[in-house]
């Protein structure tokens, strides 16, 4: 209990080790990086200003000047897909971020204290659970106005209940161990064991369903801009992709791009959080990449 | 779930999960009405044109739709209404809400169950498939295809059909329910229908075939590997018999999982897909109920949506429950 | 328009001529059956036309109603109901003559307390567009079943013209006397006219289906039925009309984006131009601090690249040479109040005047209704546009009640883009731009601007039936105006309509959605 640092490395260590040899995993982690770098880059990277419109509409891709073309107001697709990688990571990581404190607070205070608390909260996680999220979030984000911090806000209230359960579950184990019994016993308070005993050896199970979570943030985030929700003053995959849906006939290059975009970006989250699970549930490993869909439903089954 | 009960009948057993869920209903109703009620926006706005109107038209519009009731008045009577089966008058469409939205979600069924029976049967077939020869070229392909497919966004891989299939190729329509000259009676009806439903059933099944091939393979691969198989191996059962009796049994699982667990991503799913392919399914309408702040209507659509929702988890626990004989009903 | 047309005609009449050795030319011959299928991007609210102005139920019922006039091509009014009237000659007296042997689609006799019971009971309680004439009229008097008399409190230049199915429908009042709440009457779902189709059904979200009325007062109808789907998707309504289901997209549905590539199609007939203008613009509140100066008003007229913003968001369809009521009303167009003239794109001079305003930088909002495309691309250009002024215009989307409620009834906004039709005159459409108006009421100026001179100059020039008189009374009204720049007008729309290259007998009537009984297949 007092070398919790040391035993977190060694445990960042195993995971480490693990998760380098999935060659999947890494190819994930290395698309991951780019985009990183795409989007903190992006006024660099950049060829054009991604707002800048010009009478050079519809220009199809393969020009020195417009490598992915322009869409249907003269503007670089090339420059608008790179900027728009900062919009996906910052809603995709900060609505994770925000379930994940939602959820994290929640499953623990359920798992921890049982009975009638963990009860209620439950029924509150399978209230939110019911209610489909992506039709929510429509109706709240068109009723009360978009913008990307509400974007990052609705998105993330909406995202934890899944978090919250695996968190839950983890705790119910977790508060039987030796180590926490005698924690009790010398007197630490309920809230020390919650938050800093206990959930430093949930944190892996939580990075592993944030990770997944980030994917799905990404794919709301992108839905709701496909359904003209985005911040308008922001570039963004899903929004370039609704712009797309009126000019299919004409140019091609305005959906295919910042689609393949998204896909790349949703499908290196969910390689990085498969290679995380396995690579914190060794016993996987015989089995090739297995049960994330369980995270991603919430533990439920 | 799998605890061993003590063996209630599973008509007790679907009672009490009825009873469970009946508050659930209410709070969602109440969460919903207060949500929508609270937001900015006036309704009667919507319903008078592009010309300014005598303000008392405004305001007899407003006691016809009961909007001069404080807000409290309205949730008791709403509540009260749709417990008795009424969800109200649509605004914008001037016909009862469940009228509507029956309506619609018979459309947006069709797509679903299309699509799920879709992506069952090849998921399973692939699912199998990569179990049964591990490590081959056939096995790596799920494997990617699972990955990919569960990352493309709906409405995207809707795009990219409609480019390759209906602009490119010029096989199949673009969008739509169905075509819009000509009197279509008996067969020809369904033919034409059927057309304008495939590029739309494809493009909603591709996650979802994803899933089900992942599922089935890890779950095949998990009981080729268990205790009971392994004895039946040892018993000299062939494998092929092995793989369809113990594991085909196995693979509903999967599907029940998908279905069950992932139907509110299907919701999303199919109200992305019918605005790509202007589908006028429940997607649509929700779509068009937000534009035009159709109260009534969005609260029709969340309730019965949810109360779908409600439904199909319970039709998948008892379904868990009949399929998994190790799953008893506590 | 009418020219380039006019001479079109002389030139094919003159080959024809040339080709056929001076024989007589045999014109085509209206042929009669077969289907019409119009298509409409949005579901109706309903079906009645007196309850609201939406331009979708107005579409769709304009064949099932009619009215005492329509306006032909031209713009003139022509009998319809009404197959003849008389006018005093102070222009406050109007007496219209009734056909005498028309039926409702039911069956019933049509006589002047329809009309009456239209105008006293809907209408003036009901219809946005019949309230600047309800403002105006004394008395309506049904001397007998053919007659009615209305008289007005003071002459209104537009009122002939306001007597259309989009301005008027009359609907029967057998039907709606005893109703107490026309929203939920039958005619508000199953309409009955006195128009060329009768209603046969409706299914919500797909189609509306009407069919011939053979015992139609006018030219009876050439098209056995008309569909009116509703596609609501740009993309399959375009495709569907190159593939022949659809055979009529009306401009108000046109996605500007596929132009081109109809011009190209041999199959497409495309019709360009200005029938009823209407204004496309953004409304500026008067009451922000900046704002209120009519120098940065003026300054961000000068950064604001109109031709640009035509070219991309209506595929170079408007004219942006326009003064603050367009230029399509030939009595509203003076040089020295038109805007390219007075304002033309120039950041540099918005930068000076910017200067002397004495503002350093700006940061304001733009309110648009994001289902408006065609306002969200005009406010992206405009934000590109201020960048180079160092006005920083952020854009706020607003579903279309929430933009009503901050722009006209709170006036909580700085910019919000708007376009406002012009209802075919000025008064009946632009003068509610430039008008004192309270808070509270939509679709007028949300602006604050207020001048009691242009108010009283407006107010005569709706009132001056004689077209010279009235000229010159908007010049002087125009000159306060075009310096005082209230609001930023950026163009007139030009409209467009795509239909089947077979069908002839289209666009004989002002409004592209009535008289469709005119309409036929050629083979």
């Amino acid at each position: 209990m007092s070398n919790n640092s040391s035993k977190d490395s060694s445990e960042i260590n195993k995971i480490w080790y693990y998760f380098r040899r999935k060659k999947l995993a890494m190819a994930g982690l290395v698309i991951v990086a780019m985009i990183f770098i795409m989007a903190v880059f992006a006024p660099l990277l950049a060829p054009h200003d991604p707002h800048s419109i010009t009478r050079h509409r519809f220009e199809a891709p393969g020009t020195a000047d417009h490598v992915l073309g322009t869409d249907n107001m003269g503007r670089d697709i090339l420059s608008r897909v790179i900027w728009g990688a900062r919009v996906s990571l910052l809603v995709g990581i900060l609505a994770s971020v925000t379930g994940t404190i939602i959820g994290i607070t929640l499953g623990a205070v359920s798992g921890y204290f049982g009975g009638w608390v963990d009860n209620l909260l439950m029924r509150i996680t399978e209230l939110f659970m019911t209610i489909p999220r992506f039709v929510l979030a429509l109706v709240v984000i068109s009723f009360f106005g978009t913008g990307i911090n509400r974007l990052i806000l609705v998105i993330g209230f909406l995202s934890w209940p899944g978090m919250a359960r695996i968190v839950r579950s983890e705790y119910l184990t977790h508060k039987s161990h030796p180590y926490v019994e005698s924690g009790r016993v010398i007197g630490m308070s309920d809230w020390r064991l919650i938050f800093i005993e206990i959930l430093p050896n949930v944190m892996p199970q939580v990075v592993v369903v944030a990770t997944l979570d980030i994917a799905t943030a990404i794919l709301l985030e992108a839905g709701l801009g496909f359904f003209g929700l985005g911040d308008p003053n922001l570039v963004s995959w899903g929004g370039m992709l609704s712009l797309a849906q009126g000019y299919l006939r004409r140019a091609w290059w305005m959906s295919v791009f910042p689609g393949l975009a998204i896909s790349l970006a949703v499908l290196s989250f969910n390689l990085v959080g498969d290679g995380l699970n396995e690579a914190t549930n060794p016993r996987l490993q015989s089995e090739g990449f297995n049960t994330a869909e369980s995270k991603l439903s919430g533990g439920k089954t | 779930m799998s605890k061993k009960g003590e063996g209630r009948s599973l008509g007790q057993y679907a009672l009490l999960r009825i009873a469970q869920a009946l508050p659930l209903i209410i709070a969602i109703i109440i969460i919903n009405f207060l949500l929508i009620n609270l937001a900015p926006g006036d309704p009667v706005t919507a319903l008078i044109g592009e010309f300014p109107v005598p303000q008392e038209y405004v305001e007899e519009m407003r006691a016809n739709f009961g909007l001069d009731q404080n807000i409290a008045v309205r949730l008791v009577r709403y509540l009260g209404n749709v417990l008795r089966g009424d969800l109200g008058f649509s605004f914008n469409y001037r016909v009862p809400v469940l009228d509507l939205v029956l309506n619609r979600l018979g459309r947006t069924i069709i797509l679903m169950i299309s699509a799920i029976t879709f992506a069952s049967i090849v998921g399973i077939s692939l699912g199998v498939a990569a179990a049964k020869w591990r490590n081959s070229f056939i096995d790596n392909f799920a494997v990617a295809f699972a990955t990919i497919g569960y990352s493309i966004p709906v409405f995207w891989s809707g795009q990219i059909l409609i480019l390759i299939f209906a602009i490119w190729l010029g096989w199949l329509p673009s969008g739509g329910l169905q075509s819009i000259r000509g009197d279509y009676f008996g067969w020809a009806l369904i033919v034409d229908r059927a057309r304008h439903m495939i590029l739309p059933m494809l493009a909603l099944s591709l996650r979802y075939m994803a899933l089900t091939t992942r599922l089935t393979r890890s779950s095949l691969l998990e009981t080729l590997n268990s205790d009971f198989i392994l004895a039946a191996k040892s018993r000299g059962v062939k494998s092929r018999g092995i793989l369809w009796n113990h594991g085909l049994r196995n693979a509903a699982m999967p599907i029940i999982t998908v279905v069950g667990f992932h139907f509110t991503f299907m919701v999303a799913g199919s109200a992305l897909v019918e605005t790509v392919f202007g589908w006028p399914g429940i997607g649509r309408l929700l779509y068009t109920s937000i534009t035009a702040r159709d109260f009534p209507v969005l609260l029709g659509i969340l309730l019965v949506v949810s109360v779908a929702v409600i439904l199909v988890t319970l039709i998948t626990d008892l379904l868990y429950a009949f399929v998994d004989p190790r799953v008893t009903y506590d | 328009m009418k020219k380039f047309k006019f001479g079109t005609i002389f030139v094919l009449a003159l080959v024809f001529v040339v080709a056929f050795g001076l024989s007589p030319v045999r014109a085509e011959s209206p042929s009669e059956g077969g289907d019409l299928v119009v298509a409409l991007g949005e579901d109706p609210e309903h079906l009645n036309p007196a309850l609201t102005t939406g331009y979708p139920v107005a579409a769709a019922t304009a064949n099932v109603y009619s009215a005492l006039t329509w306006r032909s091509e031209d713009g003139e009014a022509q009998p319809d109901l009404a197959k003849s009237w008389d006018v005093s000659d102070d222009y406050l007296e109007y007496t219209f003559y009734l056909q005498e042997d028309v039926r409702w689609h039911d069956g019933e006799a049509f006589t002047s307390a329809d009309v009456k019971f239209s105008m006293e009971e809907l209408l003036a309680n009901y219809h946005g567009r019949f309230q600047d004439v309800a403002e105006r009229i004394a008395d309506i008097e049904t001397p007998d079943d053919y007659t009615v008399v209305i008289t007005l409190e003071e002459p209104y230049a537009p009122f002939l013209s306001s007597m259309t199915v989009f301005d008027a429908p009359i609907l029967p009042r057998h039907l709606l006397e005893d109703v107490d709440d026309y929203g939920d009457a039958d005619i508000t779902t199953s309409p009955v006219g006195t128009g060329p189709f009768q209603f046969v059904e409706w299914e919500r979200g797909d189609r509306i289906v009407l069919e011939r009325y053979d015992d139609y007062h006018g030219q009876v109808a050439y098209m056995d039925r008309l569909y009116y789907n509703i596609l609501p998707d740009t993309a399959s309504r375009t495709a569907a009309l190159e593939t022949g289901e659809v055979d009529y997209i009306m401009g108000h549905y046109f996605p500007r984006a596929d132009i081109p590539r109809f011009r190209e199609n041999p199959d497409i007939e495309v019709w360009q131009g200005i029938r009823i203008p209407a204004l496309w613009f953004a409304f500026v509140n008067h009451e922000h601090p900046e704002l209120g100066d009519p120098l940065v008003r003026q300054a961000l007229m000068h950064a604001t690249d109109r031709d640009l913003i035509i070219e991309l968001s209506q595929e170079g369809l408007g004219n942006y040479k326009i003064g603050p009521m367009g230029a399509s009303f030939e009595f509203v167009d003076f040089p020295e109040t038109n805007y390219e003239n007075l304002y033309p794109y120039n950041p540099d001079r918005a930068r000076e005047l910017l200067d002397e305003a004495g503002v350093d930088s700006l940061d304001i909002e733009i309110i648009v209704d994001p289902a408006r495309e065609d306002l969200m691309q005009a406010a992206e250009i405009m934000q590109d546009n201020f960048r180079q002024i160092d006005v920083n215009l952020s854009i706020d989307t607003q579903e279309r009640e929430v933009m009503i409620e901050n722009v006209y009834e709170k006036r909580n906004y700085d910019l919000s883009m708007q376009s406002f039709t012009s209802g075919g005159d000025p008064a009946s459409g632009y003068h509610r731009l430039y008008t004192t108006q309270d808070f509270g009421t939509p679709f007028v100026s949300a602006t604050g601007y207020s001048k009691e001179e242009v108010d009283e100059l407006l107010s005569e020039a709706a009132s001056t039936p004689d077209v010279e008189e009235r000229k010159a009374v908007y010049e002087e009204a125009l000159n306060i105006i075009a310096q005082d720049v209230p609001i930023l007008a950026l163009y007139e729309e030009e409209s467009v309509d795509v239909n089947n290259a077979k069908l002839r007998g289209l666009r004989e009537s002002l409004d592209v959605r009535d008289k469709l009984n005119k309409i036929w297949w050629s083979e």
